[in-house]
């Protein structure tokens, strides 16, 4: 008797694990991804991936929400999506708003139109959500201010029967947890993009491993967003960072470039130009392309998904962009969404 | 205008009157852009040196084209300010509750037709002025029906204006819709010509973003271009590929010259070579193929790009030939600023002077002509005229006539172009100032020209002003000489100041006798004349200062502090060394000169010897610090300190040589130690001041209260 007790509480044990992970499962049928651009437009290439990786989740950044000195300083929706396509058949998307810490502490003034806007939005242009995505890189100043918003937009949403999401960075782990139905945790802009010395600011083990112990106890189920994205760092002839270049210059065209190192190049200028002799520290002097490759990618992920204590099994790629993601195979892609 | 935006820029009084003490002269990256001279919305980044006012509300209201509309459509019934509230500040409610006079008079004459287009626009406005409103579907039916009533209304709209205002609203709420299928509708339905040109271009300007969003990039840039939305035109690819689309359909598009004035100040920033060859391609197809009423336009953008590349005598061919050429107004009023520029660049020419004077005249007089706001307004229109003014002047024509030794041409430039880019609303306080009134801006010592003449030699400012007491024999000396402005007492007190820095007094007196009564009290540093430079101020024991002799120059200074009674005393001074023979009294005056000489150039009477900076003065605490501590000013350069402190220190040890009054000899070791400013040589001074002097009555007083003796009080102590 009691070795058959024993057994059938192994079984349900068992069952009981099959069935979480089939729940886990279930969540990962198809693969998700941000839209992070401020027209929806797909290339050929953009709407191939989508069907090529089964993506069957997007992300799609509807407005940021930033005070602006138009209007004396109140947080207003900026940077609207524009819809030019309609939107892929079969891809569930969810709204995704990003909101600057200076205008999460105004989100008493906001909230509600927050969601009537995103509600408008995704009427007019065919949208049906079931949940809503809000990114904020909140500091320590703007936490209790970013809580606070998370619990009552959260309360909103319950009411009508929407999900809430929040991104999560690295940095934000150490804290509280925030009230939301799951996290997504980003495994990119790990380093300090501004620093010259760092090598890959985008995405460096290096920078995450430090992050492990927070993750493991960090009590809210997460999802994963990878970088897929590359970009290139302009920096003063002292060091200091001017600009980004999301178009990657011809490195190639040795008149312009010199390459210094592995992913580093001094801008060779053609002419001495009469203006060097006012400002000379201030024109752009040395490029850092950076872009994560599969491998360090997948290190990553391996290093992350092992010490997230909820994992949901959801990965998603930042961001669908056929410039960025032509960089990586179809099969590098597979093994990052696997 | 009534579409356009109320606030103007105001750049800081510093943007335009950029003054720097010595003649390095920086020229401020905007200043470089001597293409660029159109309508174009500056980035405003340029510089730290903005700041914004805005028109008062009457100003706003009085120049309000839309206003002046109404106030017609009232027969000048209704006032324009409450036309103006009406307008701009009132909600759509004030329609209805007849505390407005315009709406009132609108709602006691009946007028459906202006009460309705009031009711629409408001509510419109109040809607789609908020930020976070997004039309949901309700919504935008609402507004189609709107946009419905409003074609009717335009339709039976009696009066044109009228008519025009229903349909320049349809246009809006239906951009705003995004239908801009319907936008092309509207458009293609529109009058041939509208009575109201500022409602046409909003209407154009509507037509424009609708199908710029339609993806008629082309259509959408010629359209801007047509009503000079420059801001728009920003939006289109910056490359040459779609100028040359641009070319293909639309040769004549005033667009071109915003993208030609992109393009060139773009190859002024990176010098794409490629770029460059690809554009003069196009420049040189389109003055072939004669499509275009602007062809001074391209054939000027090929000058400037030879000019950028160094070649000056292809820039001033190219743009001689240009001037020639068709062209709108402003491209041939740049190509005139251009063409100056190259002349004024090529300085090998052998008929220099002719070419300038045909252009720099006209430009230094449509400098000075230009009103506070052309000047100011961030930067933008006229703006360009006074920077192209200011590298031509500093960059080229100054060093020219300075290193071919022609300093007067090169001050009588300097001065046309001061007197050109002081702004109109200075102009009376400067006028005032030059009559007499004190003024701590100093006005006329924040200039390039006294910039050039405080650190040039006494010869060239004695001829400078022989030269425009003359009047100046060529055609461009007498124009430039006229453009100036030239005080004489300005001109010989800064001689007879000139010849005090060199210790000359005898002749710096026959100049400061020729300064009028009065000027000195103009000068900001009227002052300062009042300290005393026969005080020791260094002594901190107030009983052993002034002790001199029978003869006490201290005294008879305080009597008429001033530049001249100065110069009267070192002079006496000087006299009275020469003439005594007693050689305890020689002793005592030869101190008396010494400190009167020290002290009028590197301590507290500085004044007699510097100028300052009115503006720096008042701002900048680093400078304020140096008048506190008795420092040298910063802004003058021309002083040779150096070797008046040598001066000073050899004649304090030929007085020390004379005297057996060891009182006296102590004093001279003091200041001199004090004026050395040389912390090893320092300690010396004062050990042996210590080892030598301790009884003196001068060491004794001294010790108990200076902190800087007692430092050294215990000789063989590492200090």
């Amino acid at each position: 008797m009691k070795k058959s007790v024993f057994i059938y509480l192994t079984l349900f044990a068992l069952c009981l694990s099959l069935c979480q992970s089939c729940q886990h499962k279930s969540q990962s049928d198809g693969n998700a991804i941000y839209y992070w651009r401020t027209t929806f437009r797909l290339d050929d290439y953009e709407q191939n991936f989508l069907k090529t990786h089964n993506v069957t989740k997007m992300y799609v950044r509807f407005f940021d929400v930033d005070q602006s000195n138009d209007y004396d300083g109140i947080p207003v929706p900026t940077g609207t999506l524009l819809f030019v396509d309609s939107l892929p058949q079969g891809v569930e998307i969810v709204p995704t708003v990003f909101i600057t810490p200076s205008a999460i502490a105004e989100y008493p003034k906001f909230k509600d139109k927050l969601f009537q806007r995103i509600s408008a939005m995704a009427e007019v242009n065919g949208v049906k959500f079931n949940e809503i995505q809000i990114d904020c890189d909140w500091t320590q100043d703007e936490s209790d201010a970013y809580f606070d918003f998370m619990t009552e937009f959260r309360e909103l949403l319950k009411e009508k029967g929407i999900k809430l999401s929040t991104t999560i960075r690295f940095s934000q782990l150490a804290g509280r947890v925030p009230d939301a139905d799951y996290g997504v945790l980003m495994c990119y802009n790990t380093g300090d993009f501004k620093d010259w010395e760092e090598d890959n600011s985008i995405l460096d083990i290096d920078d995450v491993k430090p992050y492990m112990r927070a993750l493991k106890k960090f009590k809210l189920p997460l999802a994963v967003a990878y970088p897929t994205f590359s970009w290139n760092l302009v920096f003063d002839s002292d060091e200091y960072f001017n600009e980004i270049l999301y178009n990657k210059p011809d490195f190639s065209d040795k008149k312009k470039f010199k390459k210094i190192d592995d992913n580093r190049y001094e801008i060779v200028h053609e002419k001495k130009r009469d203006y060097d002799d006012y400002d000379p520290y201030y024109w752009d002097a040395y490029i850092r392309h950076e872009m994560p490759t599969a491998k360090e990618v997948l290190e990553v992920k391996e290093l992350v998904e092992k010490n997230i204590s909820d994992f949901n099994s959801q990965t998603i790629l930042y961001h669908l962009d056929s410039e960025n993601l032509s960089n990586y195979s179809k099969n590098d892609v597979e093994k990052i969404y696997r | 205008m009534m579409w356009k935006r109320f606030i103007v820029s105001v750049c800081f009084a510093l943007a335009v009157h950029t003054i720097f003490g010595c003649m390095w002269i920086e020229t401020p990256m905007d200043e470089l852009y001597t293409f660029k001279s159109y309508n174009i919305m500056n980035k405003g980044d340029y510089s730290p040196w903005y700041s914004w006012y805005e028109e008062t509300e009457s100003q706003r209201a009085d120049n309000d084209a839309n206003v002046a509309f109404w106030h017609t459509y009232t027969k000048g019934q209704v006032d324009k300010m409450s036309i103006f509230k009406a307008l701009y500040q009132l909600p759509h409610s004030a329609i209805d509750n007849g505390n407005n006079p315009f709406f009132a008079y609108l709602k006691k004459q009946q007028d459906e037709g202006a009460l309705n287009y009031w009711r629409i626009t408001k509510q419109f406005s109040e809607k789609s002025s908020d930020p976070w409103y997004y039309p949901t579907l309700k919504d935008r039916a609402a507004l189609l029906e709107t946009a419905n009533s409003l074609r009717t209304a335009s339709q039976q709209a009696a009066q044109p204006e009228l008519r025009e205002r229903y349909l320049l609203q349809l246009m809006r709420i239906t951009f705003y819709l995004k239908e801009y299928t319907l936008c092309v509708q509207i458009w293609n339905d529109r009058p041939k010509t509208f009575k109201d040109a500022d409602i046409q271009e909003s209407f154009t300007n509507y037509y424009a973003g609708a199908l710029l969003r339609l993806g008629e990039k082309t259509a959408a840039a010629n359209l801007y271009g047509s009503t000079g939305e420059w801001k728009s035109l920003r939006v289109f690819p910056d490359d040459l590929g779609f100028m040359e689309e641009l070319y293909e359909t639309y040769p004549n598009s005033r667009a071109f010259e915003f993208f030609v004035q992109q393009f060139v100040n773009k190859y002024q920033d990176y010098r794409d070579t490629k770029q460059r060859d690809i554009f003069k391609k196009l420049a040189n197809r389109a003055l072939r193929e004669q499509k275009t009423d602007d062809a001074a336009l391209w054939q000027s953008a090929l000058a400037h790009i030879a000019f950028l590349d160094g070649d000056v005598a292809t820039a001033v061919a190219t743009i001689e030939a240009a001037s020639k050429m068709k062209g709108t107004p402003i491209v041939m009023e740049n190509v005139r600023m251009l063409r100056l520029l190259y002349h004024a660049a090529d300085s090998k020419a052998k008929d220099y002077d002719a070419k300038i004077v045909a252009d720099l005249p006209w430009l230094i007089q449509k400098v000075y002509n230009l009103t506070d706001e052309e000047r100011w307004v961030n930067c933008d229109v006229k703006c360009h005229y006074l920077n192209i003014l200011r590298v031509i002047t500093l960059k080229y024509l100054e060093p020219h006539y300075s290193s071919n030794g022609n300093p007067n041409m090169a001050l009588a430039i300097l001065n046309a172009y001061d007197e050109a880019t002081k702004a109109p609303c200075d102009r009376d306080e400067i006028s005032q100032n030059r009559k007499g009134a004190p003024n701590t801006y100093n006005y006329d010592y924040n200039t390039h020209l006294f910039s050039y003449l405080d650190t040039t030699s006494i010869t060239n400012a004695q001829n400078f002003l022989a030269f425009v007491k003359s009047g100046g024999k060529t055609e461009l000396e007498k124009t430039l000489i006229k453009m100036g402005y030239i005080s004489e007492s300005f001109m010989n007190e800064l001689i007879g100041t000139k010849y005090m820095r060199i210790s000359d007094y005898k002749n710096a007196i026959v100049y400061l006798q020729k300064v009028r009564p009065g000027f000195f009290k103009t000068q900001n540093i009227y002052k300062y004349l009042a300290r005393n430079p026969f005080s020791e101020y260094w002594i901190t024991n107030h009983r052993e200062r002034k002790q001199y002799g029978s003869y006490n120059p201290a005294q008879i200074y305080e009597k008429n502090p001033s530049k001249l009674q100065f110069c009267q005393i070192m002079c006496e001074l000087e006299q009275k060394i020469a003439e005594s023979t007693d050689p305890e009294e020689k002793a005592q005056l030869n101190y008396a000169f010494c400190v009167g000489r020290i002290q009028s150039f590197d301590h507290l009477a500085w004044a007699l010897t510097h100028y300052r900076q009115g503006f720096i003065y008042t701002v900048f605490d680093y400078y304020y610090d140096c008048d506190l501590h008795g420092g040298t000013d910063p802004w003058d350069y021309s002083v040779s300190l150096t070797r008046q402190v040598q001066s000073t220190y050899y004649d304090l040890q030929k007085a020390e040589k004379l005297t057996r009054n060891p009182e006296l000899f102590a004093r001279c070791q003091y200041l001199q130690s004090y004026i050395l400013s040389d912390v090893s040589f320092d300690k010396k001074m004062h050990c042996k001041l210590k080892e030598g002097f301790s009884n003196t009555q001068f060491y004794r007083n001294e010790i108990r209260h200076c902190d800087r003796l007692s430092d050294y009080s215990h000789c063989g102590i590492e200090w």
